[in-house]
């Protein structure tokens, strides 16, 4: 049984179809990743698969419960952080992490100690009665981290969970979140940071326009690059050798002799290139996806 | 893994829990709160007692009791729009076994943390000014809390009609007028002739009636105070429709 099980969903807003057709399903104790632009329809899907929005067709499965018809069962295994949220600010770190997991049902002596356990994990012990609101944004960021990380839920949803972090926090949640999904739960992510899902994800889903283009482990979808570097190019070169992508137009190379005059900068082939030229409809989309 | 349970014995410590975290918490650390919702049905009572002596002051208490409650409502539409759409709390909360109904109870019995101070005030005045009997008195009671009930029920279904939050602050006074003031609550239904029946149009004043006659300050037909606790159920039978069925906890 997978834990996330996902064919053929589709989803509206007025006359826009966001989602269009989702196939995808993921494995129990994996961290998958879902990367697309602005509007692609990444927080549409971890809403439908939250329960928190009904589908407009298709199927989709969490824990192995229909996410409309057993929606009760679905949310007694999940946890999710929405896009933009926000811990109440008045609380402290340990009154809100307490509170949340009183709420998702642990007795409160296991809750007691998951909430330990989290803020210690997170690095928010020392500031665990400091009120919300006189901790920095990355603090605030991780209060909800660990919240869903001590809820033990089987499957857990971050809508890009690391904005606004630094290098270090954002080290200490994927070292949090890699010590989770070793227990055999899975996380099921968005974000725009491309080296974050290349070094936490085990696999990579392509959203984009409301289609998965492309899924994969991070390693997997590199190497189907040709080439070992990528020489981006102004687009104005003219070169029938390279794709364009935005102001920049992206040659792959298997040698670093083969740069012609004029490169901008020279790298070896990554996720982010990988994503760069298969996402087809950077900057077009405005609206909530 | 861990699989919680959802049952009613969760529902009910979901309830106290938020009550807590919504209520209690903010209130030992802004204990200003409690001052700033009893300004106006103060205000009131003075000016009611000022222009109309005693009569003025039993309607400025049964007033403040029934404004008490309907201030808890008209906070529960900020805290709760504020909590789905600046904070997404309430998101997190719906990917929970925590329900629609004790999620709204439960923000609703922080808001009567809020307004107790009020409410054990304008008790007080009542106990002194009004002697009542323990029959009259459980019947102001069972008024007010159905009162609260439905306010808070429908004040947590109209929360999630809005989009954007700052809409909500308009609508909050809009609803005390309405709800507050232009229906009979300070004053007598039979003031509105033959078109008493108004009064029972809204919560609000279909509990001052009941305790208005209660006190005997205006005095009903058995028929019309009867009336009143039916149009009260079905306040609370309607907002308790709105939370489960039509509210935004799961979009459409």
């Amino acid at each position: 049984m997978q834990a996330i099980l996902v064919r053929g969903l589709r989803r509206s807003f007025g006359d826009k179809e966001v989602l269009r057709g989702i196939d995808l399903e993921i494995d129990y104790g994996k961290i998958a990743a879902l990367l697309g632009p602005n509007g692609a329809g990444k927080t549409t899907l971890i809403r439908i698969l939250t329960t928190e929005l009904m589908p407009h067709g298709g199927e989709a499965y969490v824990a192995g419960y229909d996410v409309v018809r057993q929606a009760g069962e679905v949310r007694r295994r999940i946890a999710v952080i929405p896009q933009d949220a926000r811990p109440i600010t008045y609380m402290t770190p340990y009154e809100f992490v307490y509170s949340y997991l009183l709420l998702r049902g642990l007795p409160r002596i296991d809750a007691r100690r998951a909430v330990k356990d989290s803020l210690e994990e997170l690095g928010l012990w020392d500031v665990r009665k400091t009120p919300i609101y006189q901790l920095s944004g990355g603090m605030m960021r991780r209060v909800l981290v660990a919240a869903v990380l001590a809820s033990n839920a089987e499957v857990i949803f971050l809508d890009e969970p690391t904005v606004g972090l630094d290098a270090v926090s954002r080290r200490v949640v994927w070292n949090s979140l890699r010590r989770y999904s070793s227990s055999g739960a899975t996380i099921f992510l968005t974000t725009h940071y491309i080296d974050e899902a290349e070094l936490i994800s085990d696999v990579v889903f392509l959203i984009d326009n409301g289609l998965i283009v492309a899924r994969g482990s991070p390693r997997e979808l590199v190497e189907s690059l040709p080439g070992k570097y990528v020489v981006e190019y102004p687009a104005t070169i003219n070169s029938d050798s390279c794709i364009r992508v935005g102001d920049s137009c992206l040659a792959f190379v298997e040698s670093l002799n083969e740069i012609r005059e004029g490169a901008l900068r020279v790298s070896p082939k990554s996720l982010e290139h990988y994503v760069l030229i298969t996402i087809k409809s950077w900057g077009e989309n405005y609206e909530e996806g | 893994m861990r699989r919680v349970k959802g049952g009613l014995g969760h529902q009910l410590r979901a309830i106290l829990v938020l009550a807590w975290l919504n209520g209690l918490l903010p209130i030992i650390r802004s204990p200003l709160w409690t001052i700033s919702t009893l300004t106006m049905p103060i205000s009131l009572l003075v000016l009611l007692t000022i222009l109309y002596k005693n009569v003025g002051l039993v309607m400025g208490i049964v007033g403040g009791l029934i404004w008490s409650m309907l201030s808890s409502g008209t906070a529960l539409i900020g805290d709760a729009a504020y909590y789905r759409l600046e904070l997404k709390f309430q998101q997190m909360i719906v990917a929970t076994p925590t329900n629609p109904l004790a999620y709204t109870v439960g923000l609703a019995l922080s808001e009567v943390v809020f307004t107790l101070p009020g409410i054990v005030l304008f008790a007080v005045l009542f106990t002194v000014i009004t002697p009542v009997d323990q029959w009259e008195a459980l019947r102001v009671t069972l008024s007010l809390v159905l009162l609260w009930y439905s306010v808070s029920a429908l004040a947590f279904y109209s929360s999630t009609l809005f989009t954007y939050i700052r809409y909500i602050w308009a609508v909050a006074s809009l609803l005390t007028l309405v709800l507050g003031i232009l229906p009979p609550v300070y004053y007598p239904a039979i003031y509105l002739g033959r078109m008493w029946w108004l009064a029972y149009l809204v919560p609000t004043s279909s509990s001052a009636l009941i305790i208005q006659d209660a006190v005997g300050v205006v005095h009903y037909s058995p028929l019309q105070v009867n009336l009143a606790y039916l149009s009260e159920v079905t306040w609370c039978l309607l907002g308790t429709v709105l939370v489960m069925r039509v509210a935004r906890w799961r979009s459409s």
